[in-house]
């Protein structure tokens, strides 16, 4: 009985000691704004360990500016006064079904509050970056940021987290969130070709709440969530969707249990997250999938804007301005988006006209082939050679066009 | 027709066994809101309780064990969610859907205008012969005086689009299984629906993200373009 109380005991203050040390080595990252320990400390087990380390790394993470991060920042002043966002109806909707697993024990009125404190939130940052598009979902993110952090820095997190984490997913469309998701496919294919195939006839869609959130949606204690943030925030966006990677290969036993040919069966069982969810193995699988299939060998990386965040989230290491971002520059990728969005939008329309009138396309383009030919032929004639080439030309258009 | 839910021991043996007389799918879809989680929460795990709602993000997916006469039917149920920016994802959920089942709220006349779009979605996406079920969603509130669309509106509106009609309460319970019921009743009983689904291909133009239909057409007709002009 004894020894083994006393080496609890030894191992209890070992661990404190320990988390003592990590506590301090965070701490230190964050005076140096040194984003690569933090994101080192990010991986390991635990993450930061506790909220009120959290409240000092992630505005770093997050690429505050340290003016922003100062306890006496004004943060929700005068929102009310800026004109109305066309989503508020949709984030009221949204509001009144948030903080059902957290916090516990609430009374009805402290409820009440929460919920009106997260409903200013958001719409201070919409109404100050009105070009954003709100989507359901957004406020899970929120959620936590308004839970762990200080008032006094959550509209400037909120603000950096939309524009530097999920800006892809406030565009006008939801094309370019569906973009991420056709990289898990292809992750899944150069990291364990058997579970790609046992899941080809299944659409990636059920990671969408998982990455649309960053977990949030799907995530119900508020320990997890705030631990898987604290690496969400470190690493890349692109690890939302290697850790989704991560988390279908951890089921693969489950998933070959069903049928390939239940696409329903599958997107239901890939949609829920697994119970108990082993965070840190996940994290660390992740991590390592990451290094094994970077995201330069996926084929869908292609399909990835290069304004995505996916493809602008690198270089912003300690150089300029420690590390700081500015939401102009956020906004500035936005637009660019925004305007490629349309630009696609139009290529897409030009499709669809070409495609219902190509009976009567192919048959003008033949006809002017044709006049094209004879115009030319009456100039005097060709050479021998040239004319067959020409047939030989069009012989080929035709077998390439059907 | 006769029917039942399980409640025959030697049927409910059956249905563990998972020997179906067929797969029926089902899309709900609704405006943000207006009750369709709560609807399916109700109608396929039995439970109740508004403190638990939580938004619908992209697709959620239940499933549900349905007698019609004797025979045990699987019903493959999509929750959708209402916000307009995931009306992208639909293409992909309507492919082989046999019924389509929409829902307003009869407290939110703003849910029941938008159901010209859900109607018309619902028949650009899903096979012609797809069953339309219209539902009236919180019944319970028209005590308390908030109703702001009329049973026969809705009704009227339902009649026009050949759909069958129900106001529910999934407070209440009252009227929950009967859009559900209902529906699979009427897809069981039109001859050939349940397999003509499952031939039909999706029709091209509702793939989505994938490969490229329409290329080459259009590098044929602007290298005309480009020779014409240059
Ligand atoms: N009184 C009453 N309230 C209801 C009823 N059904 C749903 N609600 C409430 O209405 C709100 C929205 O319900 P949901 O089922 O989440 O709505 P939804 O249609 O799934 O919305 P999205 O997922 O955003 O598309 C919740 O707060 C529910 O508790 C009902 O029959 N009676
Ligand atoms: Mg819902």
């Amino acid at each position: 009985m004894e020894p083994s109380l006393d080496r609890n005991t030894a191992n209890h203050s070992n661990a404190t000691s320990t988390a003592d040390k990590k506590k301090e080595a965070v701490l230190e990252a964050c005076r140096r704004r040194d984003l690569s320990a933090l994101r080192a400390l990010a991986e390991s087990p635990g993450g930061f360990l506790t909220d009120s380390i959290r409240q000092q790394a992630w505005p770093i993470l997050l690429g505050l500016p340290p003016s922003d991060i100062k306890p006496e920042a004004d943060s929700l002043s005068s929102w009310e006064f800026l004109p109305r966002h066309k989503d508020e109806d949709q984030v009221q909707l949204d509001v009144n079904r948030a903080f059902i697993y957290y916090p516990d024990n609430q009374t009805d009125s402290q409820l009440a509050h929460q919920k009106s404190l997260l409903s200013q939130l958001i719409l201070s940052v919409l109404r100050q970056h009105p070009y954003l598009c709100y989507f359901q979902g957004y406020h899970d993110i929120a959620q936590v940021l308004l839970l762990v952090l200080p008032s006094s820095v959550q509209l400037p997190a909120v603000t950096h987290l939309s524009l530097f984490h999920i800006r892809d997913f406030m565009l006008p469309s939801l094309s370019p969130a569906i973009a991420q998701l056709r990289l898990i496919p292809d992750i899944l294919r150069l990291s364990d070709p058997p579970l790609w195939r046992h899941l080809s006839h299944t659409e990636p869609f059920f990671a969408l709440s998982g990455t649309l959130t960053m977990y949030a949606h799907d995530i119900t204690s508020l320990g997890e969530i705030a631990r898987l943030f604290d690496v969400l925030l470190a690493r890349e966006p692109v690890f939302t969707v290697y850790l989704f990677a991560a988390i279908v290969r951890s089921r693969r036993e489950e998933l070959f249990d069903t049928p390939p040919d239940e696409p329903e069966m599958l997107h239901s069982i890939l949609s829920k997250l697994p119970v108990p969810l082993e965070l840190e193995g996940l994290i660390a699988e992740a991590v390592r999938l990451q290094r094994e299939v970077p995201p330069e060998k996926l084929p869908a990386w292609k399909g990835i804007s290069r304004w995505s965040v996916l493809k602008t989230s690198n270089g912003r290491g300690g150089e300029e301005n420690e590390g700081a971002r500015s939401v102009e520059q956020g906004r500035m990728y936005f637009e660019r988006q925004v305007e490629e969005l349309r630009w696609e939008k139009k290529k897409a329309r030009a499709r669809k006209w070409v495609w219902k009138h190509r009976g009567p396309a192919r048959m003008v383009a033949v006809a002017v082939l044709v006049g094209v030919l004879a115009v030319w032929l009456r100039k005097g004639p060709l050479p021998g050679p040239l004319v067959s080439g020409l047939g030989y030309l069009s012989g080929l258009l035709a077998r390439w066009w059907r | 027709m006769y029917l039942a839910e399980g409640r025959d021991k030697r049927v409910k043996a059956i249905l563990e066994v998972g020997e179906w007389a067929g797969t029926v799918k089902l899309v709900v879809i609704g405006s943000s809101g207006v009750g369709k989680t709560a609807l399916l929460r109700l109608y396929c795990d039995h439970e109740w309780d508004p403190r638990l709602a939580t938004s619908t993000i992209g697709i959620d997916f239940k499933t549900k064990r349905l007698l019609v006469g004797d025979q045990p039917y699987k019903v493959n149920i999509f929750d959708t969610a209402g916000q307009e920016r995931f009306r992208t994802l639909s293409a992909s959920y309507y492919r082989g859907a046999h019924g389509v089942i929409l829902v307003y709220d009869i407290t939110n006349r703003k849910s029941f205008l938008d159901l010209e779009g859900w109607f018309q979605e619902a028949k650009t996406c899903s096979t012609e012969v797809v069953v339309l079920c219209l539902v009236g969603a919180k019944l319970d509130k028209a005590a308390q005086g908030e109703r702001q669309v009329s049973t026969e509106e809705g009704r009227a509106l339902a009649e026009s689009h050949g759909a069958i009609f129900y106001e529910v309460s999934a407070k209440t319970g009252e009227n929950f299984r009967e859009p559900f019921v209902g529906t699979v009743q009427r897809i069981v009983g039109t001859p050939g629906l349940l397999e003509a689904v499952r031939r039909k291909p999706v029709p091209d133009a509702l793939r989505l993200n994938r490969g490229d239909y329409y290329t080459k057409p259009i590098i044929l007709v602007s290298l005309l373009h480009c020779c014409l002009s240059g």
